[in-house]
């Protein structure tokens, strides 16, 4: 279980702390276990807990001790500073009563191997075109997006705003489309801005927020915002790569990766994105229509290392020359993983 | 109010048995690593059916008998964003209005898999908002229509938005933050955007029927008394003013606020707004229309022909729409087709090639109750007794069924009831059912497969709802299929 994901249960969970009672056991596990173990108990990744008996022990105290604890090896997050002491006596006793329910288990009768966290392969990576988060990206990065604002809040009943509470803007990346090719790399494109927003390494994504847990139950939440697994080795910064507007034309699969095409005023550029050869480096190979010389300010940071196989890097910016600019490779490496 | 529903639950799973003999509902198996929430549905011209999904991209397969045992293949695996539209030219070429953009998926090396995802069109904008759904219908010149829907207040907008932010369009319930938000918008061939029509709030579905009119439907809610079909023009205006926002004469000349505009001044909304075709009272009706799809099966599916189709997102049931042109306009009726038996979510609707089966893809995409998958409606054969078509008079209506009818049931005033009423779509939510009076049936004239009903004091702009006892019969003995007949009635018959 990843930092990031934590972190998102932990803000989900303060936000709930009110509005359950401990008694509901019940409801406890709804919001934070059917997730995994389906919301009947079936299992769906994490085990089938409607069985007479359990791995990790079936009395009380032991069923309480994994969930305060966790499987940290095995994706069962430890519950002890997320819920309340109520809260885990609660949802353990829930688990203890449908415990010998005997369930058939989706997965048991090969009925549906659907979760909330889609995975690719190094052979086939898969796309996703969802709502993203920025990652804390600088509103530089924005160039070609407008700002929203907050605006007074409504009352539909009264139909009139009111004076002082506003309905907020929150984060977000609205035409995104990520790509993920197993635990090697994650990343995510923006088809507005045309650029490689960010990548990161391990896990994908959560998607409960947009597509709710496994095959049923509660796929609402406020933001609908897909949840990046694993931590980030790359977060760009700085100005568009190349001048103009850009103008997103869609994408192709090479070998099943996808290349995007896109124009930035005369400049037709294709970008394909592909892993390197350690976790979380990206490797993004560009071809483009360039007839005269190209300046392309790099995006600037302690936290990755980026090379190029044409022209050269000088003070954060690469310079290419016509021909160079048509074939060129930049290789984004995470400190980390030279460290 | 609950012992209400109670009956006409009672009454809809009664009826639904009587038609149970024309009409055959299969569930089709789906493969099991699929959550089937349907977006978008159709064949391709080899008469593959083509499943566009929220989260499995696009599969395919040509249909068997049994529907445990269709042999499914993906075309795509891309999971796009909120897929609502679809336009199937060949097995190779897809077209598909999602959450960002109008997309050509195309597979390019013949492989049977997709590999050019082209931005056809992206004129719209995007604000963080899960609502804003895109629905596509073909314009027959090598275009589209796409109706975009408007954001809703259950959901957030971006700090960084796709496309110029208005605040003015932010405001309300449901909203239109970003361009076109509300908006059907024509894209010609060659992707260039022009938008035609605003007003529209959450419209689910766009249709063309064959003499070439478009209709779409809307969802009850803030400026929605009730869910209505539209008939969609250029120049209107549909009723949900946040759209406005984008309309610049409007904002130059009328109100940058149109919000306000029309709260404050209801009488000049009334005067301002289009009126549907016809409208869904919510509930007993319909709780949440899907697309509309026209009968293009010339009778292989039943009596119906040229008639549309809706599906019900939130209530177990399929709609039927007979429409005409009165006094210029067009207006009309709608009965239930399914009452029961089909499942909720129904979203949208494909013809088999041979005409004789339905295809229903369902979902609830994050409201209503869990109801999803893949669904088959086929015409036995057997004739259904049932209202064929209705036509205005200029006091009261004639009504034509799919069966002649029985003489002494059918001339018994007893069997028929009216009454009329009107929804107010304003600022607030939904609306009740307004001034709902009883209407006298003063004589009915039977003759073959027709009855005339005189109903003096209809009025337009209200709802004629009329009642057909399960005791009239046709001459065969067979009770009527679907009594509840609810006919908008916007101009009078001159
Ligand atoms: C991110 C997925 C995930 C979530 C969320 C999750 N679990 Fe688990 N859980 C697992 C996995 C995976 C295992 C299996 C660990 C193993 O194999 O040792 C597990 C194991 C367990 C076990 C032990 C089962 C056994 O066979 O002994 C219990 C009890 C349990 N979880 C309860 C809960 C409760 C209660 C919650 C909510 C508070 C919860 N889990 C939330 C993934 C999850």
């Amino acid at each position: 279980m990843d930092r990031s994901l934590t972190k998102s249960l932990f803000m989900f969970a303060s936000l709930s702390v009110t509005s359950l009672s401990p008694a509901n056991g019940d409801k406890v596990f709804a919001s934070y276990c059917a997730s995994c173990h389906g919301s009947d108990g079936a299992g769906l990744l994490g085990p089938n807990l409607t069985d007479p008996e359990i791995l990790h022990g079936s009395s009380l105290p032991e069923i309480k001790a994994v969930i305060e604890n966790g499987v940290p090896a095995k994706a069962m997050p430890a519950w002890s500073n997320i819920l309340s002491d109520d809260e885990i006596d609660a949802v353990a006793k829930h688990v203890r009563s449908i415990m010998g329910t005997n369930l058939v288990g989706p997965n048991q009768k090969g009925k549906s191997t659907v979760t909330p966290f889609p995975e690719g392969t190094l052979d086939r990576p898969i796309l996703l075109r969802t709502f993203m988060p920025t990652m804390g990206l600088p509103d530089s990065v924005f160039t070609h997006h407008d700002r929203g604002e907050a605006t007074p809040k409504y009352s539909p009943s009264t139909g009139t705003f009111d004076p002082e509470e506003t309905d907020p803007v929150v984060p977000g990346v609205p035409g995104a489309i990520a790509v993920n090719f197993g635990n090697s790399l994650s990343y995510c494109f923006d088809s507005t801005e045309c650029r490689l927003l960010y990548a990161w390494s391990g896990p994908f994504l959560d998607m409960t927020n947009y597509w709710g847990a496994g095959e049923g139950g509660g796929r609402k939440r406020f933001a609908y915002q897909a949840e990046v697994m694993g931590p980030p080795s790359f977060i760009t910064n700085g100005p568009p790569f190349f001048e103009g507007t850009p103008q997103f034309l869609g994408y192709k699969k090479v070998r099943g990766v996808p290349s995007f095409e896109y124009k930035c005023g005369e400049l037709e550029v294709s970008l394909l994105i592909e892993p390197g050869s350690t976790a979380g480096e990206v490797v993004c190979t560009y071809r483009t229509n360039a007839n005269k010389p190209l300046t392309v300010p790099l995006p600037s940071g302690e936290e990755f290392e980026i090379r190029s196989d044409q022209g050269k890097i000088r003070k954060g910016t690469l310079r290419l020359k016509a021909k160079q600019a048509q074939a060129f490779t930049l290789t984004i490496t995470p400190r980390t993983q030279v460290r | 109010m609950k012992t209400f529903t109670l009956i006409l639950g009672l009454f809809a799973s009664a009826i639904s048995q009587l038609s149970a003999g024309s009409y055959k509902i299969e569930a089709i198996a789906v493969p099991h690593y699929v959550v089937p929430e349907v977006g978008g549905l159709g064949f391709t011209p080899e008469g593959e059916l083509v499943v566009a999904l929220r989260r499995h991209g696009i599969l395919m397969a040509q249909p068997s008998e049994d529907p445990t045992d269709f042999p499914w293949r993906a075309f795509s695996t891309d999971s796009l964003h909120n897929p609502c539209g679809i336009q199937i030219i060949s097995k190779d070429e897809i077209i598909v209005s999602q959450m960002p953009e109008l997309t050509r998926i195309s597979d390019t090396d013949g492989d049977g898999i997709a590999d050019s995802y082209e931005n056809v069109a992206d004129s719209w904008g995007v604000s963080g908002n899960y609502h804003e759904t895109n629905a596509l219908v073909p314009d027959g010149e090598g275009g589209w229509y796409v109706a975009v829907g408007t954001a809703s207040h259950n959901g957030p907008t971006f700090e960084h938005t796709r496309g110029t932010f208005e605040p003015m369009g932010r405001i309300g319930r449901n909203f239109s933050a970003v361009p076109w938000k509300g908006w059907v918008v024509h894209i010609d061939s060659e992707g260039n955007s022009t938008p035609i029509a605003g007003g529209f709030r959450a419209p689910n579905g766009i249709a063309m029927d064959q003499q070439g009119h478009i209709f779409a439907t809307d969802n009850q809610g803030d400026w929605r008394g009730t869910s209505p079909l539209y008939h969609v023009e250029k120049g209107n205006f549909y009723g949900h003013p946040s759209s406005l926002v984008w309309d610049k004469e409007f904002t130059a000349s009328v109100s940058v606020n149109p919000l306000q505009y029309y709260i404050d001044d209801f009488e000049q909304y009334q005067e301002d707004r289009t009126r549907a075709v016809i409208e869904f009272p919510h509930g007993f009706i319909c709780n949440s229309p899907s697309e509309p799809h026209f009968d293009t099966t010339g009778g292989s599916f039943g009596p119906f022909a040229g008639q549309a189709f809706v599906g019900d997102i939130a209530g177990d049931r399929i709609l039927r729409c007979m429409i005409e042109e009165v006094d210029g306009v067009l207006q009309g009726a709608v009965v239930k087709f399914i009452d029961g038996g089909i499942g909720g979510g129904t979203n949208r609707l494909a013809f088999s090639p041979d005409g004789k089966s339905l295809y229903v893809g369902q979902t609830y995409r994050g409201w209503g109750n869990l109801a999803e998958g893949l669904k088959r409606i086929t015409f036995t054969g057997e004739m259904p007794f049932d209202l064929q078509k209705i036509a205005l008079q200029p006091d009261g209506f004639r009504l034509t069924f799919t069966k002649q009818l029985d003489q002494e049931s059918a001339g018994q005033l007893a069997n028929y009831s009216a009454k009329s009423y009107w929804y107010k779509s304003h600022h607030q939510y939904g609306s009740p059912q307004m001034d709902d009076r009883e209407l006298p049936v003063e004589s009915v004239t039977i003759n073959g497969n027709e009855a005339v009903l005189v109903i003096p004091g209809l009025e337009p702009d209200r709802i004629v709802e009329l009642n057909l006892a399960d005791t009239l019969l046709a001459e065969d003995g067979t009770p009527i299929a679907h009594g509840l007949i609810c006919y908008t009635i916007r101009k009078l018959k001159p």
